[in-house]
């Protein structure tokens, strides 16, 4: 493991690291035990482009889960480092396309064709799974109805005052806002990052889509407004790696803003039958736009305008109501003091947050550009 | 990335009353006799996150009070409101009045376009969509 990555505690198959002199310290892994996890019909898939300096850890997060996956693909999409040489040194199965597929969609799309077990499971190649990820998702799947479910996603690394406010946002997130939506039946999204699917059902869709820049966003709308059901499971924890620095935070933020804006103009009608969901939705919108404008100019303009400086008040005024989700879920994984010094990165990355939705609706909506390039957050 | 303003503009009112209204969801569908999947343990959970989400805003407003001036709006507004009004009430009845017609407004103009659809989509005939397997 990279140093300053934290891990959970010890896979449940342990692994030996082989001595080929000059090689990387993954290289020669070989179980060397024991007890044989059961195998799982699932198919896992890692789209990579580049990713060899993260792609290690992922794919031994993989391989020492508590249940085996029936297989492990990397799309390697056209890289030019040592993707594909990481993957197979830890003898995972690598295909590549005959040119680069252009996103993350594009590539697991690809894999699709290559998949032959009743499930499929998507993967970002920074991103690792605590040991029994897979293994809590798979009762999701007990229920036919169920065509995808989620887990929980805490960041990998926790430095950066961005990484300390996206590991806020999360918490707040999975402990409060998700957990919601599953009791009403809706989780928002099924997040690309780590997901499981019913295979059958992303092949009827089409594979994962690429007409926004949140393929995962319109690929669980699509499969709510076809009847199927979403589940999210916060037992099954993963976690990638965030931007650490703002350049690739705005790469990433403009991605996902624009992604939203892109999946609410598409899927307007269908979300409108989906009950719960469209009324999450139009909320999560009007707050994107609308509160966004409030929160960035009507506020401090307000103070100017009645010479208040009290009215800024406004931008934390609601600090219990995150912090208590926050700190209720920090204290369920041991870490209320790493919470409670994040807790003002939130209102930073919130800020910035509101500036990249806002120009996102701008662009999108009423300047009528819509961006579609594909850029990676790390 | 959590679309929207986590934890402020209204977003955070609709998941709090979604989560106060979760058990009485529950108890109708139990009442008439349809399944509930969601533990009770679950439903405890989101609704004591709820309920200490209100306890700490109340305290933090609670607090504010001490830390905020009095003259902190123009005093003619106090006056409007009637005499003994405290602008410790005015306030924060003021916003959150405010949140929750906003909050309605969204809603109800959702529901609005839903029914909308629902006509047209009846009297369009529409194609059915190929369900999921």
């Amino acid at each position: 493991m990279s140093p300053g990555i934290r891990s959970d505690s010890g896979p449940s198959r342990s692994y030996r690291a082989g001595q080929t002199p000059g090689g990387t310290p993954h290289e020669g892994f070989v179980p060397t035990s024991e007890r044989q996890a059961r195998t799982v019909p699932v198919t896992v898939l890692v789209p990579a482009f580049n990713e060899g300096a993260s792609l290690g850890d992922t794919l031994i997060s993989l391989l020492t889960q508590s249940v085996a996956p029936a297989g492990i693909l990397v799309i390697d999409d056209c890289s030019t480092d040592d993707t594909a040489r990481v993957a197979e040194r830890l003898g995972v199965t690598v295909i590549r396309p005959v040119q680069n597929t252009g996103s993350k969609a594009g590539a697991q799309s690809f894999a699709l064709q290559y998949v032959k077990t009743p499930f499929v499971m998507a993967i970002d190649a920074d991103t690792t799974l605590a040991p029994d990820a897979i293994e809590r998702l798979m009762p999701a799947f007990d229920d036919p109805e169920v065509v995808a479910a989620c887990g929980s996603v805490i960041p990998r690394r926790i430095q950066s005052v961005w990484e300390r406010g996206r590991y806020v946002e999360y918490l707040f997130a999975f402990t409060f806002y998700k957990r919601v939506q599953e009791a009403w039946g809706a989780p928002l999204i099924a997040s690309g990052c780590f997901s499981m699917y019913r295979a059958s059902a992303v092949r009827a869709v089409g594979g994962w889509p690429t007409r926004t820049l949140a393929e995962d966003m319109d690929l669980t709308w699509t499969f709510y407004e076809r009847g199927g059901k979403v589940r999210f499971l916060p037992e099954a924890v993963s976690y990638p790696i965030e931007p650490h620095d703002f350049h690739f935070l705005g790469k990433q933020l403009r991605r996902w803003s624009h992604g939203f804006v892109q999946n609410v103009r598409l899927h307007r009608k269908g979300l409108l039958e989906v009950p719960f969901l469209r009324h999450a939705v139009a909320v999560a919108f009007w707050d994107a736009v609308v509160a966004a404008a409030a929160y960035l100019f009507v506020l401090p303009l307000l103070a100017l305008a009645f010479g208040n400086p009290w009215l800024l008040m406004g931008y934390v005024i609601d600090v219990p109501a995150v912090a208590v989700p926050v700190l209720a879920g920090a204290a369920r994984r041991g870490e209320l003091r790493r919470a409670l010094f994040s807790l003002p990165a939130f209102f930073v990355l919130r800020t910035v947050n509101a500036m990249f939705f806002l120009r996102a609706a701008w662009l999108e909506l009423v300047m009528k550009r819509s961006f579609t390039t594909y850029e990676k957050g790390h | 990335m959590t679309a929207g303003l986590p934890g402020a503009g209204i977003g955070g009112l609709f998941y709090l009353a979604a989560t106060i209204t979760l058990p009485l969801r529950s108890l109708w569908r139990r009442v008439r006799g349809r399944s509930d999947s969601i533990p009770w343990r679950h439903q405890v959970h989101n609704v004591a996150m709820a309920v200490g989400i209100i306890a700490g805003l109340w305290v933090a407003g609670w607090l504010l009070g001490f830390v905020v001036p009095h003259d902190m709006l123009n005093p003619g507004i106090a006056s409007r409101a009637g005499t003994g009004t405290s602008l410790r009430t005015v306030i924060p009845a003021a916003t959150f009045a405010v949140a929750i017609g906003t909050l309605a407004m969204v809603l109800a103009a959702v529901e609005v376009a839903h029914h909308v659809t629902l006509r047209a989509s009846a009297a369009n005939r529409a194609r059915p969509v190929r369900r999921l397997q």
